[in-house]
């Protein structure tokens, strides 16, 4: 034998060679010193993988494909709901996915606190609105709003503080309509219609991301999250409605840049509603 | 009365029994959520793409002709979801794929012991493919014609990768053992 049997090997150590194929395999062995070093690195690593407990899966992991298997029509309301809001956000960006439903029973939301996050803020001025540039992002995050689903799309946008500054005011009026037309009026609403583990993976992902960083006693409601850029740097760019308390009606809307790979602050800004 | 067969309940979800593919998800979401763990390290990721395999079988179930088993059939549409995971986290997060970034799972007391931890890191260190097959072969226990069914691949192919597979995780474990954890960082405050 000339060349080393690894395929022999993997059952060798398996014990699963009858006497007359082990044979050559264990004159091979014999006179090749690296295969012996191997086969004996394989019988550890083989033990190893055998004592590897089973991990206990999450309780209710398959939550959302058993509602998907009940209610069919809702794969098709996802679609429905990406459909639009990509006609919304215009070429080029691709929607993955919507979230929620309304319905449900009530969930507490979080503490209270009624303070804004001690976070550096840009509020952007209102005169920025009337800038010339104002039609550059309405192809973009501000036009993706819908009423009830958060939306998350993919661009290859990149914005800076200035372009963002100018987005505020825009996504405040998206907010309000997006508002009246039937979004979860509080955070804690918000929350327990949520159904998180129906939400796409790259989606859930964003919000996970994007809500790391807010005060934990100040949960915000994300309605639109836009996979993009600040100044180069991939990131989230999400919009938060938050109220004075996750029980009270939101007031604010918060525009919340993280960074994809760290998830933490690039840029913040906030607008009353 | 005996349990209905996956064969039984996939005919039945594919003639509109739409409870059957529930029963098959309770039946094997722990294997393909463990398969998707030890392929991608992490449980979030893992999560994720055991319910995106779930999800891709119950909209492609009505093309399963019934030629593999369904447990091959799932495995593999898994095993791909998490090759399109570890793409997309080489390509979005290269430096998530150092193993030390990633806190133990601390609330998974059968992965709490050392040696558990270290395996779960050194597996991440041997290629996929190999990675694939040790994982189906010495962890969960299938046999080489069912992986190569599951893969794709010729039955020696498999046994080549499981043996060069077991060979790296060794190394691995022998030569590249790494310092203590960093500590547990909440990172799904939004699930609560």
């Amino acid at each position: 034998m000339t060349d080393h049997p690894h395929d022999l090997l993997a059952e060798y150590v398996d014990g699963a060679l009858g006497p007359e194929r082990r044979a050559p395999v264990e004159a091979h062995l014999a006179s090749c010193s690296s295969c012996r070093e191997e086969m004996d690195l394989a019988a550890r690593a083989r033990h190893a993988l055998a004592e590897l407990p089973d991990v206990p899966a999450p309780a209710g992991i398959a939550l959302g494909v058993r509602r998907e298997a009940r209610r069919p029509s809702r794969a098709g309301r996802w679609i429905a709901a990406a459909a639009a809001a990509a006609v919304l956000a215009g070429a080029g960006v691709i929607v993955v996915t919507r979230g929620l439903v309304g319905g449900g029973a009530q969930r507490a939301g979080g503490g209270g606190g009624g303070e804004a996050p001690a976070v550096p803020a840009e509020t952007p001025r209102a005169e920025d609105e009337a800038d010339g540039e104002a039609t550059q992002e309405s192809s973009g995050l501000s036009a993706a709003a819908s009423s009830e689903a958060v939306v998350f799309f993919e661009s290859d946008r990149d914005y800076d503080p200035t372009s963002l500054a100018r987005l505020a005011p825009r996504l405040r009026a998206r907010a309000t309509e997006s508002l009246r037309a039937g979004f979860a009026p509080t955070t804690e609403r918000f929350f327990a219609d949520l159904e998180l583990d129906t939400v796409p993976p790259r989606a859930r992902r964003a919000i996970r991301c994007a809500s790391q960083g807010l005060p934990p006693d100040q949960p915000a409601a994300p309605f639109l999250i836009e996979q993009a850029r600040f100044q180069g740097e991939p990131v989230y760019v999400a919009a938060f409605l938050r109220g004075p308390s996750p029980q009270a009606r939101h007031d604010r809307v918060l525009i919340w840049v993280v960074s994809r790979e760290t998830c933490t602050l690039r840029y913040f800004a906030s607008q009353r509603l | 009365m005996t349990e209905p067969s996956d064969d039984e309940l996939v005919r039945r979800f594919v003639g509109g029994e739409h409870g059957a593919f529930e029963v098959l998800v309770s039946r094997h979401e722990r294997r393909v959520y463990n398969l998707a763990y030890r392929m991608l390290g992490r449980r979030d990721d893992a999560l994720d793409a055991t319910q995106e395999a779930f999800l891709a079988c119950y909209r492609k179930l009505g093309g399963f002709r019934g030629q593999a088993a369904f447990t091959t059939w799932l495995h593999r549409v898994a095993l791909n979801i998490c090759y399109d995971a570890l793409r997309k986290r080489a390509r979005e997060e290269p430096h998530r794929d150092d193993p030390e970034v990633e806190p133990a799972p601390v609330d998974d007391p059968a992965d709490a012991s050392a040696t558990a931890v270290d395996v779960r890191r050194a597996l991440l260190e041997v290629p996929e493919d190999f990675r694939a097959a040790l994982i189906l072969h010495d962890v969960q226990g299938f046999r080489y014609e069912e992986i190569a069914e599951a893969i794709g691949v010729p039955v020696g192919t498999v046994k080549s990768r499981l043996h060069r597979g077991r060979v790296a995780l060794a190394r691995a474990l022998r030569g590249e053992r790494h310092g203590p954890l960093p500590p547990s960082n909440p990172q799904e405050r939004i699930t609560g």
